[in-house]
């Protein structure tokens, strides 16, 4: 059993790919309660509801919003580990998410303070359709990397 | 499949309109065919909208008069149900059935409304059962089918309902056993009187507040005489009941409430200068009861242009005063209207002026068109919770940051209204502009605490809104405020293939509180046919439906990405769908730049697009102006933004009553509508140039004197005034002509233009060229050139 840094490495992104899951998790649970509004629709034209709507969809924006630094900067450190162990088959794998992540924080709406996650915006349904499938294709993506760096901590941990 | 030729405009002219004289020719269009010879056409004619342009030979494009509307393909009997294009309009009036044809076809589909429009013939039901569909919820309109007279079936659902019985006995024509006879399944557009079940609260008064600005640069405007005058003059007519309340709140670096309790001598003023917390000095009567407390509010009035004459303040905190109209008003909901004059400079919410002059003519991209802070938009979703719209009103000669104070208005249904270098001395049309917008602005309709949903059929889905409100849900709208100047875009999309359908219907529903406290249901419903080929696609589109819901998504566009991003989608719709045109529709290729004639006047839309202040580059620009535009390409309904992006151009020295109309015994004469180029501009004539929010009649230098002082009332060319705005009002034959001529055109619009009268050397000949799409400017292409590009781009 050779104690590698590279075994290091995978033990710890396990971990941490486990937490990224949760979050996605999250998030694919925060969209849904996006979309569900009040199922009456005699309620939903109820003036006083309109401030809880109002500040349920500004909550759940504000929950997103919170989810996403955390989650690019989880997925910027295990490609900077991979770099380090000179795993370069996984870190080629990750790249491609990483580059997204980069595009997706720096072509953000530049208004004022928020990261993404507009609460003005996030109901037209394009948006949120798109939002949806990415963290759905986030979510197979990480299930696949869990399972795929489980195999390489055993490799590396059996391997000399 | 039916295959009715179209070209014609909409069937019926509304009533009081008869044609006199020769009737000008429009697009001649082909007689309608019955359903039954339909099948024996055998496309061997094509309709008069798919006829082939060839844009770079043919010149006079233009209708003679108004574009009229396409008419959609419905057999007869159900187009004569089919809601009006004034209200309810989509871009492509035969809908594609699956979403690659959509795709294909390279053009937008979206549908463009002005639900809450003055109406003059509108049927209101009052009945204890509404009939909806279980499932879907959709109210029961023209377009149902009865299996029998116990049931019907949903256009939207297709769902099978019971029809209850109350329904089956109709009160107009006292039968029974015809449900569809009953006035909601006769017209279109209907206004039911709620019942109990929709109001789970009791509903809220008219609440009205005024903020005003009364630092010392919004006293040296002077616009408060205008607005305490406009007030005292139309107290009366504020829409509402007994229960009306109001209220008043001035600002400059202090916040002033004024305390309007019945049984007072004379209204009493709180100062609040704490504007880091602010409260509400007393709880109640700062906003008061109109009826009881008149006689204090008409001494406000009067007395509040001279309160503030001495001042000396130069602060403005705009942040803090929005947010105590917004305590103010939470208990009830209602609408706050502030008056601005310049940048907020203190509190919450200031801002810096950001604006670079350098940059107003910049080819590239422009800056600063998001908003600086969120504290505009998050107040507006407050205000947007508790049933508050705010208006507002922009005066100011500087730069005010209007893309951060904008937010206030957009997203709780509010309307932007903007008078750039507004002085009560210095720019006497402004002030002309001011009091005829407020006096509309105080008396017209007004819904409140409203939502609006839009439903459509199974298998088409709205993914995007456009216009000032806040979406809480996929298709329900929230508006607190709701007024008939103000248009709605959504974008759809086809999510399943529309087979074994022939039609598809679309309804809006806008549930309203009235001024009177009555809650209210208005519907439109319209119904569209479904096409497989690409070819009734092209006949069925509405160019300009497709230009305005285009202008919509560039303002997006150029809001998240760039202002150039925007500009280059713009074209490539063009170029897209010309090419789909050229490559799948026609049959003979031949050369030139060939478009349908129902999109023969698309490039020149576009163009115009281009060339419009939202959109244009190289030339110097406010960026308030810019802005300004872009809110008005969101807000306005269609009807009111055409002429603001394609300006009309008549020439007026020679009317005539050849092929006038005739309205309530005036005639009004109906000029033909000519090329925005210089060259048709003559120095012999005068002419008249309608661009939405200004009129311009400029006189050539050779203009004929009989109508110099017929209508004008001068002798000759040199004694025209250099800044005319108003016409004299004499006997002669051509000044009675020209003056209904011009009361119509006013008449089509809930704003006032302001007439500017140009001599070649005026001041305003700029602006008044800038209007002339089809000519070349050192920053612009003219219209042949466009072409040009467009052809090259074509057959790349």
């Amino acid at each position: 059993m050779a104690f590698t840094f590279a075994a290091f490495c995978y033990m710890l992104t396990l971990v941490l790919c486990a937490a990224l899951i949760f979050f996605v998790i999250w998030q694919i649970i925060a969209f849904d309660e996006l979309c569900t509004d009040f199922k009456n629709p005699i309620d939903q034209s109820n003036p006083t509801r309109a401030r809880e709507r109002i500040l349920n969809v500004e909550r759940i924006c504000n929950l997103l919003r919170r989810l996403v630094v955390p989650e690019y900067s989880i997925h910027g450190l295990f490609c900077l580990m991979f770099m380090c162990a000179g795993e370069w088959v996984t870190l080629g794998l990750n790249i491609p998410l990483l580059l997204y992540h980069l595009w997706r924080y720096f072509h953000r709406p530049a208004d004022g303070s928020e990261v993404m996650y507009d609460p003005v915006s996030i109901m037209n349904a394009d948006i949120l359709n798109y939002c949806q499938k990415e963290s759905w294709c986030k979510l197979g993506f990480y299930l696949l990397s869990f399972f795929y760096y489980l195999y390489s901590m055993v490799y590396a941990l059996v391997s000399f | 499949m039916l295959h009715l030729p179209m070209g014609h405009s909409y069937p019926s002219l509304p009533p009081g309109y008869q044609k006199m004289g020769i009737p000008p020719s429009p697009l001649a269009g082909p007689v309608q065919l019955t359903p039954s010879m339909a099948g024996l056409s055998l496309q061997s004619q094509t309709p008069e909208a798919l006829r082939v342009v060839n844009l770079l030979q043919e010149r006079n494009i233009l209708p003679h008069g108004a574009v009229p509307p396409p008419t959609p393909c419905l057999p007869q009997d159900l187009q004569k149900f089919n809601c009006s294009p004034e209200v309810f309009r989509c871009t492509l009036t035969s809908i594609p059935q699956t979403q690659s044809l959509l795709n294909k076809a390279k053009l937008p589909l979206g549908l463009l409304l002005h639900p809450f429009k003055d109406l003059s013939q509108l049927p209101v039901v009052t009945s204890s059962t509404i009939v909806r569909c279980r499932t879907c919820r959709t109210y029961i309109n023209p377009f149902v089918t009865f299996l029998d007279q116990k049931r019907w079936k949903c256009n939207l659902c297709y769902r099978v309902n019971d029809v209850p019985e109350e329904f089956m006995y109709n009160p107009v024509t006292r039968s029974y056993g015809e449900p569809h006879k009953r006035p909601e399944v006769q017209s279109p557009t209907i206004e039911f009187i709620a019942p109990s079940e929709y109001m789970l609260r009791p509903p809220q008064p008219a609440v009205y507040l005024f903020v005003l600005d009364v630092s010392h640069n919004a006293v040296e405007t002077g616009y408060l005489d205008v607005v305490c005058q406009s007030l005292l003059d139309n107290l009366n007519s504020l829409p509402g009941d007994a229960r009306t309340k109001i209220g008043f709140i001035t600002f400059d670096s202090t916040i002033h409430f004024y305390n309007l309790q019945e049984g007072l001598s004379q209204p009493q003023m709180l100062v609040v200068s704490d504007i880091e917390d602010i409260f509400i000095p007393t709880p109640d009567s700062l906003l008061v009861n109109l009826s009881e407390c008149k006689e204090l509010v008409q001494d406000l009035l009067k007395a509040l242009p001279q309160m503030f004459n001495k001042t000396m303040e130069t602060h403005s905190a705009l942040g803090p005063a929005l947010q105590a109209a917004y305590k103010l008003l939470s208990p009830t909901g209602g609408r706050a209207s502030v008056f601005q004059t310049q940048l907020p400079t203190l509190g919450a919410g200031a801002l810096k002026s950001r604006e670079d002059p350098n940059q107003r003519a910049s080819a590239k991209d422009i800056q600063h068109l998001t908003p600086a802070t969120d504290f505009y938009k998050k107040l507006a979703l407050d205000c947007s919770g508790q049933q508050v719209a705010v208006d507002l009103f922009l005066l100011s000669g500087q730069y005010c940051d209007l893309a951060s104070l904008g937010c206030i208005s957009r997203f709780s249904a509010g309307s932007v209204y903007y008078y750039p270098s507004y002085h009560h001395q210095h720019n006497p049309s402004q002030v002309e502009r001011f009091q005829k917008d407020l006096k509309r602005y105080l008396t017209r309709k007004i819904g409140f605490e409203a939502v609006m949903r839009i439903r459509c059929t199974k298998g088409l889905s709205i993914h995007t809104f456009h216009g000032n409100f806040f979406v809480r849900s996929t298709d329900l709208l929230s508006l607190p405020n709701v007024n008939p100047d103000a248009g709605f875009a959504v974008q759809m999309s086809i999510e399943e293939n529309l087979l074994d359908m022939q039609m598809v219907s679309f309804q809006a529903a806008l549930l309203y509180t009235s001024s009177k406290g009555e809650r209210r249901i208005r519907v439109h419903t319209m119904c569209l046919p479904v096409v497989n080929s690409l070819s009734d696609i092209f006949a069925g589109a509405d160019v300009q439906a497709i230009t305005g819901l285009l202008a919509s998504m560039a303002v997006d566009r150029s809001v998240t990405a760039s202002l150039c991003d925007a500009r280059d989608a713009l074209t490539n719709a063009v170029i897209d769908s010309l090419a789909t045109y050229r490559s799948s529709v026609l049959t003979i290729q031949q050369a030139g730049l060939l478009a349908p004639s129902c999109l023969r006047l698309f490039p020149l839309y576009i163009l115009a697009l281009l060339k419009q202040k939202a959109f244009r580059t190289g030339t110097s620009t406010r960026l308030d102006d810019r802005v300004f535009a872009m809110y008005q390409l969101k807000y306005q309904p269609l009807s009111y933004l055409m002429p603001m992006i394609h300006p009309v151009l008549y020439r007026v020295d020679d009317l005539t009553d050849e092929g006038a109309l005739n309205i309530n015994d005036r005639t009004i004469p109906q000029p033909r509508v000519l090329q925005l180029s210089v060259e048709k501009l003559s120095r012999e004539g005068a002419f008249l140039m309608d661009a939405g929010l200004v009129i311009f009649l400029w006189i050539g230098r050779n203009c004929s004197s009989s109508f110099l002082s017929q209508v004008l009332g001068v002798p000759n060319y040199s004694a025209v005034p250099q800044n005319m705005t108003r016409l004299p009002e004499l006997d002669t034959a051509e000044s009675v002509r020209f003056r209904a001529f011009i009361g119509w055109l006013r008449e089509q619009r809930p704003f006032y233009p302001v007439l500017h009268v140009i001599r070649e050397e005026s001041q305003l000949k700029p602006s008044f060229m800038q209007n002339m799409i089809e000519d070349r400017t050192e920053s612009a292409l003219s219209y042949y050139e466009f072409l040009l590009h467009l052809q090259q781009q074509i057959s790349k």
